[in-house]
C-alpha cells in the first residue's frame, strides 16, 4: 500500500449526508508528478471527495492516506476564499503567520508575479474579481513546497481569457515545478488539455479511470472517407459499426480488439477507395457520455 | 509556540474587521451620549456628580447592559465569518489541527473582550476625570484617593468581563452549531442576561461572581477573609465553567463536518 510514488490514496472512502450517499467506496491513488482530473456531472461527488481529502469533511467510512507532512497539501475547494477586508498581500503574509513562520517577502513577491497579481496586491481582496481570487488562491497554494495541490473546478466562473490563464498556470506548475495536482472539473476540453489521468465519478462512485495518453491509443472511434459510403455499413460488420455520417465521411466505432489497420485492410479487400482514415479525437467525450448518460457515440 | 502565531494571525484578521470597529464605536458612542447628559445635569445643578460616580455609572451602563450583547455577537462572528467567507479551509490545508484553531478562536474572544472593556474604560476614566470633580471617596470607613477609586472601578469592569467570557464561548459553540452568528450571539447574550437578572437568587450558581463585582466598588477593605473566600469561590466557579465550555467547544468542532457557504 502506498508505494513511494503515491502521494495520496483513498481506501473504500465513503461519505453520507443523512440518507444521501455522496461518495461510495472510493479507491483513488494519486501518483507523484501527475495531474489527475476528477470528472463528473454536477452532484457527482467531486467537491465532496476533495473536501474529504482536505479534511473539511469527516469520512463516514474508509481511509485517506496522504504521504506527506501536515501542511504539504495546498489548494482550494470551490471559489477560493478571501478575507474581504484584507489585501491580497496580507493574505499571503497571514499564510506564513498561521503556520508559525515569519513571512518570506521575497517569495510572496515571486508568487504574486507568477500569478499576475503584483499590481493588485494591496487592494482589498473583497474587491477582487473571481479570476483574481482564483489567482490569489493559487498564489497561496504556491507559497510553500506542496506535495499535492487540490483545485476544485479551477476555471469555474472565469471569462475565456481567465480560463486560458489558469490552464496555462496549471500546466506550468506541473511541467516546470513538477507539482502533483488533483483537480475536479466538468469541462472535458479543459481536462484533456491539462490532465494526465482521469477518473469519472457518477453518483459518488468512481466508474472509470484511465490514462489520457493510453486512452488516445485505445480510441475505438475513427473517421473514414470512402468513395461509396452508403455501402460501407454492411461490408464492415466484422470490424465495426457505422455510428455517424457527414457526406462521404463516416464515423465508425470499432469492435473491441480491432485495430485501424485491420479496418483499413477489410475496406480495401471489399473494394472501397479510402481517401482518409484516422482515429476520432473526442475519446474522452465518448467515454464520458457513455458512462454518465449511457449515450454511445 | 505555533499556537501563539495562530493567535497573532487571528488577532490581525479580526481587529481590522469593520464589525469590530462598529461594535467598539457603539460602546464609545453611548458613552459620549451618557457623558453629555450627565454633564448637562451636573452643570444645571440637577445632579451633583463626582468622577467616581460617573465611572461607576458608565461602567454599569456598559458592562451589564451593552457589552453582554456586543461581546457574544463578536465572539460568534469570529467563528461564523470563517464559514461565510469559506476561509475555514485555510487551516485545513495549512495542517493546523482543529483543536488548535478553535482554541485560538476562544483566546481571540478573550482578547477582544479585553479590548472592548479596556478601550471603553480608558475613555470613560479620561472623560470622568476631565468632566467631573476628582474627589476622594469613602467606602464604608475607608477613604480612597481618586486614583484608587479609579482602579476599583476598572477592576470591577474587568471582573464582570471575566464573568462574561464563558458566554462568549457559549456563543461560539452555538454559532458553529447553527452556522449563524446572530443565533450564537443572541443565545450567549440572553443566557448571560438571565443569569444577571437572577443574580440575587439563592439558586444562582453565579451569585458569588456578581457579589464580588458589587463589593469591589462598594466595600472599603477588600483584604478581609470573607471577601477573599468569596472571590476565590467565584474565581474557581468561573474557571470551571470556562474549562468546561472550552472542552465542549473543542469537542463539537472536532467532530463537525465543515460545510462552507
Amino acid at each position: 500500500m502506498g508505494g513511494s510514488n503515491i502521494v495520496l490514496e483513498t481506501i473504500h472512502l465513503a461519505k453520507c449526508f443523512g440518507p444521501v450517499r455522496a461518495v461510495t467506496d472510493l479507491n483513488l491513488s494519486i501518483r507523484t508528478g501527475e495531474v489527475y482530473a476528477l470528472l463528473g456531472p454536477n452532484g457527482a461527488g467531486k467537491t465532496t471527495t476533495l473536501s474529504l481529502i482536505a479534511g473539511l469533511l469527516r469520512p463516514s467510512a474508509g481511509t485517506i492516506r496522504f504521504f506527506g507532512k501536515p501542511g504539504e497539501m495546498a489548494g482550494f475547494i470551490g471559489v477560493p476564499p478571501v478575507y474581504p477586508h484584507l489585501s491580497g498581500y496580507a493574505h499571503l503574509q497571514l499564510a506564513y503567520q498561521s503556520r508559525g513562520l515569519p513571512p518570506d517577502l521575497k517569495r510572496i513577491q515571486e508568487v504574486l508575479m507568477l500569478v499576475g497579481l503584483e499590481q493588485a496586491q494591496h487592494r482589498k481582496a473583497g474587491t477582487y474579481s473571481t479570476g483574481m481570487r482564483q489567482r490569489l488562491g493559487i498564489a497561496r497554494a504556491l507559497l510553500f513546497p506542496a506535495r499535492l495541490i487540490l483545485l476544485d473546478e479551477p476555471t469555474s466562473g472565469l471569462d475565456p481569457e481567465g480560463m486560458l490563464e489558469v490552464r496555462q498556470l496549471i500546466r506550468t506548475l506541473h511541467q516546470e515545478e513538477g507539482i502533483t495536482i488533483l483537480l475536479s472539473s466538468h469541462l472535458l476540453g479543459e481536462v484533456e488539455q491539462v490532465a494526465n489521468r482521469v477518473g469519472i465519478l457518477v453518483d459518488g462512485q468512481l466508474r472509470w479511470e484511465e490514462d489520457l495518453e493510453s486512452l488516445k491509443q485505445e480510441s475505438r472511434l475513427c473517421e473514414v472517407e470512402v468513395s461509396e459510403p452508403e455501402q460501407v455499413g454492411e461490408a464492415i460488420v466484422p470490424w465495426g459499426t457505422v455510428v455517424g455520417r457527414r457526406n462521404n465521411r463516416l464515423t465508425i466505432r470499432l469492435h473491441p480488439g480491432i485495430s485501424l489497420d485491420q479496418l483499413n485492410a477489410g475496406l480495401v479487400r471489399n473494394g472501397f477507395s479510402i481517401s482518409h482514415l484516422s482515429r476520432k479525437a473526442n475519446r474522452l467525450e465518448a467515454a464520458y457520455l457513455e458512462i454518465c448518460h449511457g449515450i454511445q457515440l | 509556540m505555533s499556537g501563539m502565531f495562530i493567535l497573532y494571525a487571528e488577532i490581525r484578521k479580526y481587529i481590522t474587521t469593520p464589525l469590530f470597529r462598529i461594535l467598539n464605536g457603539i460602546g464609545l458612542g453611548l458613552l459620549l451620549l451618557y457623558s453629555f447628559l450627565l454633564l448637562g445635569a451636573h452643570q444645571v445643578g440637577l445632579w451633583y456628580m463626582t468622577a467616581f460616580d460617573y465611572w461607576v455609572g458608565s461602567m454599569n451602563l456598559y458592562v451589564t447592559n451593552v457589552l453582554p450583547f456586543l461581546f457574544p455577537l463578536f465572539a460568534a462572528y469570529t467563528c461564523v465569518s470563517e464559514i461565510q467567507w469559506r476561509t475555514l479551509m485555510f487551516p485545513c490545508f495549512d495542517g493546523i489541527p482543529r483543536r488548535a484553531w478553535i482554541s485560538a478562536k476562544a483566546a481571540l474572544a478573550g482578547i477582544s473582550l479585553l479590548i472592548f472593556t479596556g478601550l471603553y474604560m480608558v475613555v470613560a476614566i479620561m472623560l470622568g476625570g476631565s468632566l467631573f470633580p476628582l474627589r476622594e471617596i469613602y467606602l464604608e470607613n475607608l477613604s480612597l484617593s481618586p486614583g484608587e477609586a479609579m482602579l476599583r472601578v476598572a477592576a470591577g469592569a474587568f471582573w464582570i468581563g471575566f464573568i462574561l467570557y464563558p458566554f462568549g464561548l457559549l456563543a461560539q459553540m452555538l454559532a458553529i452549531l447553527s452556522r449563524n452568528f446572530l443565533v450564537g450571539g443572541i443565545g450567549g447574550a440572553l443566557t448571560f442576561l438571565a443569569i444577571l437578572i437572577l443574580q440575587s437568587s439563592a439558586y444562582n450558581p453565579f451569585r458569588p461572581c456578581f457579589a464580588v463585582a458589587q463589593q469591589i466598588v462598594q466595600v472599603g477593605d477588600l483584604l478581609t477573609p470573607a471577601f477573599l473566600a468569596l472571590a476565590t469561590r467565584a474565581l474557581l466557579m468561573n474557571l470551571l465553567l470556562v474549562v468546561g465550555l472550552l472542552l465542549a467547544l473543542v469537542s463539537v468542532f472536532e467532530k463537525k463536518d465543515i460545510v462552507l457557504e
